[in-house]
């Protein structure tokens, strides 16, 4: 007997020695932040993530169905008929906790590569001017999504005391319930930013990249400036800094079909044109759930593509008005298998559903294929038309209407294969009117159009423009979608702060209306 | 099978006792049970402690005087009393089962016998597991266990079913029980490769004494699983072989779908799809009128063919049983085949101070499933294709995948969405081998008569290996088709392997002294889960060449473009525990009893300090029947009171499985590459975490009572018990602008359980003479489940703001606005805002917590057993009531956005117009229709009363076997799921999901079987 209990304490012994080692949790691959961010790589790692987080299809979709770009498409299995295409818009819409999280979970790691920036030890002077540019891209991409939510979500993106949304200047812990702050703190940390970075990018010697428009950059931070000035109606700036862009990036607008296509298709334009920034999508990232073009279509987009959306009737009118307008093919699949059913008595058809189909084809255009390993479009985010565009509202808000239309011919010009006679306004409204239409034309799906209704929509004397064959017809009757259930004046120009956000932090102010 | 020695011994020793009673007479009988006369039954007076034993021929003879009651015991089986009257002879009938109170009671670790046990007990023996035509054993076990609730949320053959005991008392973690095969504590809660009708008994642990040893993992409580074996005796060898044939068909849900006609008619009226350009004539001679649903689901077949043999001697006995099961599902492509072995062999020395026990089981399985089941994925999902296609189309159109891609093409919407489900029928094949393997051991030496050691060495393997194939140039392959690719289609080929490993130690002492019986153990544990998979996709097959599950026709990856290029995973998670932990047990004439247990756990989980946690547990009991006031309560026979405290640790952070929530692991925020983030770069995934993550506690009491009354005649048990889980593992909401929205951690809210159960048996009838006899059965609970202490807000958010917990609320009540119908006036839906008014509008503010979620408040099962002479008859039924969930299948059949493309309910045709004004269906185009859905429009009630099993059989009585080599044969023949009687319309009332959309409903079933023994 007392062998066996000789035995017993022995292997309980063993037992217990050998137990913290078997308890040692077995995490393969899994880093902790002290371990993970210790040099230039790491950094750049967290860059990519927030890129990558960025790269989110929610406004681009939202801002196209929520106003006027795009309508019910044949083959829709239900996708937004019943809430962003009939202006249902509450704390628990998609697209606004899409837009509010992408933004916020991409400045988490934003702020995580801004702070460690300064921590991590260069190996090398050339490594120090890597660390410097992360933390540059860093800074220009905290005041991207800065602006984007204060776009959205301030109720008046002109007022410095109106709410914009939190500002995420720092890391945010996970148990903090933070408060929003106003506009005028959000446009003082975005020019903060901005200003820091372009510091930076005019000192930094970092082996410059392939393709310098996948990656924030000096013109971006320009670019932005000028975006966020314009936002908030500072218009002298907004001029200055659109100046800046036009006149030193070295970028052109794309002027022939193929250049404008390639922007768009296949990305493969010639250097310097056209484009400031775009987020970058590899083959490898091909996923329905995350593709662009797949926004809209299930498959492709072509008319056997499963369209669920379409360029509205009323966008197709404006890009066919004036005949050779680029902008028209690169939008709209015409030509080719499987292309665009265009019903001229689409007002009197009686399945206008069906007979008039209008693909969308501006991302992506045909390459674009829902397969593993196959192309999928770039994010669009900043592009030099937009630049000419600002100057164009300057020259409008300083009331100099041939100025507005010196710009918009600028643009016209490369849009058109012979040149275009300026427009002419005869009143500010309808300069600014000019401007609205044009940015539509241009701009569509690229995630504009809510934020232009809501910031000069009412100069514009603008509203919806809806066709009533896609809300007020037999096969599209939606009452609810009448553009007239949405004037500009609607709260809901102001995004709700988010369901998922409030429940973590309840106390959040909401915006009136929700 | 039962035991059959020692009773030559037994009778002689009664024998020389009859002497001492002069004037009474010699009573004779035979005891036997449906198969047959039974040895070894105890026979005695009551009130006189002495008896005899029944011989091999189930004969027996006692001396006895009239009015003496003799009662007739032996384990298994009811005991049975028969008054002496005028006759010198009695003859008694036993009945299996039904009995309570003379069994063994699984006690942690222990079995101690139902008298002393301190626990709430819930056992479902063999005879009313076995021959049940449900793959999955666990399914078997629904309505029998009070306040055990299970569902089967599919009917796939071999899924697992859904297992809540004493409610749900985590809102985000995990609420799995603990399944304990043969003393093996396994994690596991697959069952798809276990015979059914190897279980010997199934037992439930509910309270905090019961579950204590198993403390680590047993919060959820316990489901203990005891295999068969057989007995040490004499030589002998008995042979068992039973086969079932089944048909099964789908349970058709109340909905009113409409009619080709009338869904033309509909388009026509909405302006959408086909019917709006037919005249009313054109649909009214509209010819085709397809029943997509009889279409995916069809009548299935089961087959069941099981052979055991028992082989018993004086120190080595063994149980070995073959099986094999088929089951086609009745969706269309789903169905399990299984084959399994299992010997279990018992042996111990000489001098019985060495006992060893090896139980060794086979499982190979082939499963077929349904896949996407519950999304929209109309490419996908049969369900939904068979749920929601449209009648007017035809599945003749179907000629191979182009034509289901010209189809495709040329309608229009997703009208085409059957033909590609059809498609799909043929170009595409999964399948999921498993082989299991599961060896239960137990060594014991007795050092002394009172100091025993034990180990006990368990091992299981799960090795499967899953392929699923979408064909080169089927539809889907062909829709998705890349410009320049020539391959397409893709498979899977995954591999699992799940290994399990638990080892124990314990040094047991145990004495009787005069009138104090004491019993102390001290245990060590360890515990080991690993998993590793390694999962390939092949893109690019080619036809022709390509065989499903072999790798012939794999194409290569080029230099053009990536195409082809094949995917690979890999995963190797661990999980390990350690446990000491020891218990005492303390009895004074068998009248009162206390237990205690005390247990520290270690989690490899957890970091640090917060690996370990310390639980223990108490219990009492008190044999009101012992004491001497109850001598003059003679209707009462059995009167038991206990009670138990005690706390029970958690450690599964998360929902899933068992490896869920280990890697990456929740302590700290965790940064892991990802692949491909950027522009070809690899980036940084982070899980945020929580440092102070540890173990998740359960406190829980328990008092109840067992009884016995009337002469046994009534028998049950009633539980009062409160549940209190802290520390609980929540997915936490919190500000989205850290950088994630919810966060696993351990919050300081209070999840309550609090319920009563009851469990009751009375023989209404009970005439052994005639051979008849009548048992009602019921058992039920009702579990409040509350939640407090939520700070801030008080509410917990999920399912982006549809459900919360709320102080004061049951988890995860949906938070809706209240739909009060139709505006007559402009044909939208109406709401009820804050103040009581109905709204078109309403705001958030409007939205209030429906009191109800999908968790029945009371749940249970009820039925009777009836025998006359050798036939026999059962049903059992069971109920859930006060649960709700959201009926989305419904919902879609009122969905505008689905006309013209997918079928809808003639419902429609009634919708408000300006001249239909009084009508529940709101206008096809009411501008609020998208609010229908945060509203409690389709939450309906779940409550149910289900026939779930009825069974009626006929026992081959002796007289016919003699002469041949049977013993005992027998016929039987049942039906699940016959009847239910519910409010819910759709398919498959019984599930424990929020909500049902495209599903797959469980079936019901006929069965005939055979079972015959030799």
């Amino acid at each position: 007997m007392k062998k066996i209990f000789g035995i017993l304490i022995v292997s309980l012994t063993l037992f217990v020695s050998c137990s913290d080692e078997l308890l040692e949790p077995f995490t393969p691959g899994s880093l902790t932040e002290e371990v993970a961010v210790t040099k230039s790589s790491d950094l750049v790692n967290l860059v990519n993530s927030s890129m990558n987080i960025l790269t989110n299809r929610a406004d681009y979709v939202f801002s196209s169905i929520f106003t006027d770009e795009a309508a019910p498409g044949s083959q829709n299995g239900g996708q937004g008929i019943t809430t962003d295409y009939v202006f249902l818009m509450n704390v628990s819409n998609g697209s606004a906790a899409a837009i509010w999280q992408s933004q916020y979970f991409a400045l988490a790691r934003i702020n995580r590569v801004i702070t460690f920036a300064d921590k991590v030890v260069a190996t090398s002077p050339a490594n120090q001017q890597l660390i410097n540019r992360s933390k540059a891209e860093a800074l220009v991409l905290r005041a991207l999504a800065h602006i984007k939510i204060l776009s959205y979500f301030s109720p008046n993106p002109k007022d410095g005391a109106a709410l914009a949304g939190v500002l995420a200047d720092r890391i945010i812990l996970t148990t903090e319930k933070p408060q929003r702050t106003t506009n005028a703190d959000f446009y003082a940390l975005i020019h903060a930013d901005l200003d820091a970075a372009i510091g930076i990018f005019n000192a930094n010697t970092a082996t410059a990249y392939s393709n310098k428009t996948y990656y924030p950059s000096k013109a971006l931070a320009q670019a932005l400036k000028a975006r966020a000035y314009a936002l908030k109606g500072d218009y002298p700036n907004a001029e200055i800094f659109a100046n800046t862009v036009i006149t030193t990036s070295g970028i052109t607008l794309a002027n022939t079909q193929a250049q404008y296509d390639a922007v768009f298709h296949t990305h493969n334009e010639p250097v310097n044109t056209e484009v400031i920034f775009r987020l970058r999508r590899t083959v490898q990232q091909n996923a329905q759930g995350t593709n662009l073009n797949n926004g809209w279509v299930s498959i492709a987009n072509r008319r056997n593509g499963s369209p669920f959306y379409e360029v509205s009737r009323s966008l197709y009118n404006k890009l066919t008005a004036v005949s050779g307008d680029y902008r028209l093919n690169t939008t709209v699949f015409l030509n080719g298998t499987s292309s665009s059913l265009i019903d001229p008595n689409y007002t009197t058809s009686a399945d206008v559903r069906n007979t008039d189909i209008i693909v969308l084809q501006k991302h992506g255009g045909q390459s674009a294929v829902t397969a593993t390993n196959g192309f999928n479009p770039d994010f669009m985010v900043s592009r030099l038309s937009e630049m000419y565009f600002i100057r164009a509202e300057a020259r409008a808000a300083a009331g100099d209407l041939v100025g507005v239309g010196t710009n918009l011919k600028a643009i016209l010009d490369a849009r058109f294969p012979t040149a275009q006679l300026a427009p002419v306004f005869a009143n500010p409204q309808a300069a600014w009117k000019g401007i609205l239409d044009e940015r539509r034309k241009e701009l569509s799906f690229e995630g504009f159009r809510f934020i232009d209704l809501k910031r000069i929509g009412t100069l514009a004397g603008a509203s919806l423009e809806r066709d009533a064959s896609e809300y007020a017809s037999s096969a599209w009757s939606f009452p609810a979608a009448n553009p007239s259930n949405l004037p500009l004046s609607s709260f809901k120009f102001t995004l709700p702060i988010p369901q998922v956000e409030v429940n973590g932090n309840a106390d959040i102010q909401q915006n009136d209306g929700y | 099978m039962r035991s059959k020695f020692k009773w030559i011994f037994s009778l002689l020793l009664a024998l020389s006792m009859q002497f001492a009673f002069a004037q009474e007479r010699t009573i004779t009988g035979v005891v036997s049970d449906a198969s047959g006369p039974i040895p070894g039954v105890n026979v005695l007076i009551k009130g006189i402690k002495t008896g005899v034993q029944t011989d091999f021929d189930g004969k027996y003879a006692i001396k006895a005087k009239t009015g003496d009651v003799l009662v007739f015991s032996f384990v298994g089986m009811t005991q049975s009393s028969k008054t002496v009257g005028a006759s010198n002879s009695i003859n008694v009938s036993m009945q299996n089962d039904a009995k309570v109170l003379a069994e063994v009671v699984v006690q942690g670790y222990r079995t101690v016998t139902k008298k002393k046990a301190v626990v709430s007990d819930a056992t479902v023996s063999s005879k009313t597991i076995e021959n049940r035509p449900n793959a999955n054993a666990i399914n078997t076990l629904q309505g029998q266990l009070a306040g055990v609730n299970i569902t089967a949320s599919t009917g796939q053959p071999g899924a697992k079913s859904t297992v809540v005991i004493r409610g749900v008392g985590t809102i985000t973690g995990n609420s799995d029980p603990l399944y304990v095969i043969d003393g093996f504590p396994s994690n596991s809660d697959n069952f798809r490769s276990i015979n059914p009708n190897d279980i010997e008994s199934t037992s439930v642990l509910k309270d905090a004494a019961a579950i204590a040893e198993y403390g680590n993992r047993g919060s959820n409580g316990v489901i203990v699983i005891r295999t068969r074996r057989a007995k040490f005796g004499e030589s002998k060898t008995t042979f068992r072989a039973s086969s079932q044939y089944g048909v099964g068909e789908l349970q058709k849900p109340k909905y009113s779908y409409a009619n080709s006609k009338q869904l033309l008619k509909i388009e026509q009226n909405f302006g959408s799809g086909l019917g709006a350009t037919l005249t009313d004539a054109q649909i009214a001679a509209y010819a085709i009128n397809t029943d997509w649903v009889d279409y995916f689901f069809n009548q299935s077949n089961t087959t069941s063919h099981n052979i055991a043999v028992e082989n018993s001697s004086q120190n080595i006995s063994s149980y070995t049983s073959l099986g094999y099961f088929e089951q086609q599902g009745i969706l269309a492509t789903t169905g399990l085949k299984r084959f399994t072995l299992r010997n279990n062999i018992n042996g111990k020395s000489a001098n019985d101070r060495f006992k060893y026990q090896v139980n060794t089981s086979f499982g190979f399985s082939k499963n077929n499933e349904a896949t996407t089941l519950g999304e929209g994925a109309i490419n996908r999902n049969y369900v939904l294709g068979a749920f929601i296609s449209a009648p007017y189309v035809s599945p003749s159109i179907y000629t191979g995948p182009q034509s289901a891609l010209d189809y495709y093409n040329n309608t229009p919407g997703l009208l085409a969405t059957p033909i590609m489900l059809v498609d799909k029928l043929q170009q595409y094949k999964n399948q999921t081998d498993e082989v299991r393997v599961d060896v239960a051991t137990d060594f014991s030496y007795d050092i002394t008569k009172d100091l025993v050691i034990r180990s006990r060495l368990n091992g299981q393997l799960l090795d499967t290996r899953f392929f699923q194939s979408e064909f080169p140039n089927s539809f889907n392959a062909l829709l998705f088709q890349a410009a320049g690719q020539t391959f397409t289609g893709f498979e899977d080929i995954n591999s699992r392997r799940e290994w399990y490993f638990n080892n124990l130690w314990q040094i047991n002492y145990g004495k009787t002294l005069g009138e104090h019986t004491f019993n102390v153990n001290a245990n060590m544990e360890y515990n080991h889960s690993r998993l590793y998979t390694n999962n390939i996709r092949q893109r690019g097959l080619i036809e022709g060449i390509f065989v499903p599950n072999t790798g012939a026709g794999y194409a290569g990856d080029t230099g053009t473009n990536d195409f082809y290029v094949p995917q690979v995973s890999a995963r190797n998670v661990r999980n390990d525990l350690i446990s000491y932990f020891g218990s005492f047990d303390y009895d004074f004439k068998d009248k009162y009893g206390i237990v205690g247990s005390v247990r520290r756990d270690g989690s490899s989980r957890f970091i640090e300090d917060k690996q370990w946690g310390t639980f223990y547990s108490v219990g009492g009991r008190w044999n009101l029947d012992e004491e001497a006031f109850m001598d003059n309560v003679s209707f009462i026979d059995v009167l038991k009171l206990r009670g138990s405290y005690g706390t029970v640790g958690n450690q599964r952070v998360v929902t899933g499985d068992v490896f869920a929530g280990i890697q990456p692991p929740r302590f700290a925020d965790i940064y892991s590459i990802a692949n491909n983030t950027y522009n070809g770069g690899t980036g940084y995934a982070i899980n945020f975490g929580f440092p102070e993550l540890q173990w998740e506690t359960t406190t829980q009491w328990n008092a109840g009572l067992d009884f016995e009354m009337f002469k046994g005649r009534l028998r049950g048990a009633a539980d009062y018990y409160n549940r209190e889980t802290s520390q609980l593992f929540l997915e936490n909401p919190v500000t989205s602008t850290s950088g994630t929205a919810t966060l696993t951690q351990n919050a300081d809210v209070t999840v309550t359980n609090k319920g009563v159960e009851l469990n009751l048996a009375y023989d209404i009838i009970r005439n052994q003479d005639k051979e008849i006899s009548l048992t009602i059965k019921a058992n039920g609970s009702r579990n409040t489940n509350l939640v407090s202490n939520i700070q801030g807000a008080g509410q917990i958010f999920s399912g982006a703001g549809l459900f919360v917990s709320e102080n004061g609320g049951g988890i995860n009540e949906p938070f809706v606005y209240k739909y009060l119908g139709v505006n007559p006036v402009s044909g939208n839906l109406l709401f009820e805002d804050a103040a009581g008014n109905p709204t078109e509008n309403p705001v958030q503010a409007d939205k209030r917590r429906a009191g109800v979620n999908n968790l029945p408040k009371y749940q249970g099962g009820f039925g009777f057993d009836f025998s006359i002479k050798g036939f026999y008859a059962s049903t059992l039924f069971t109920f859930a009531y006060d649960v709700a969930r959201f009926d989305y299948d419904l919902d879609n059949l009122y969905s505008v956005g689905n006309i013209g493309q997918f079928n809808v309910t003639d419902d429609l045709l009634n919708a408000w117009t300006s001249t239909n004004t009084n009508t529940d269906v709101p206008s096809l185009n009411a501008g609020n229709l998208g609010l229908g859905d945060e509203s409690d429009r389709f939450l309906k009630d779940a409550s149910y009363i289900r026939m779930r099993n009825v069974q009626v059989g006929y026992n081959v009585p002796q007289k016919f076997l003699k002469g041949t080599f049977m013993t005992a044969v027998s016929f039987s023949l049942q039906g699940e799921n016959l009847l239910t009687f519910s409010k819910w319309k759709g398919f498959d009332v019984e599930s424990s999901r929020t909500n049902d959309v495209y599903q797959y409903p469980t079936p019901r079933l006929y069965t005939f079987g055979v079972d015959v023994k030799f």
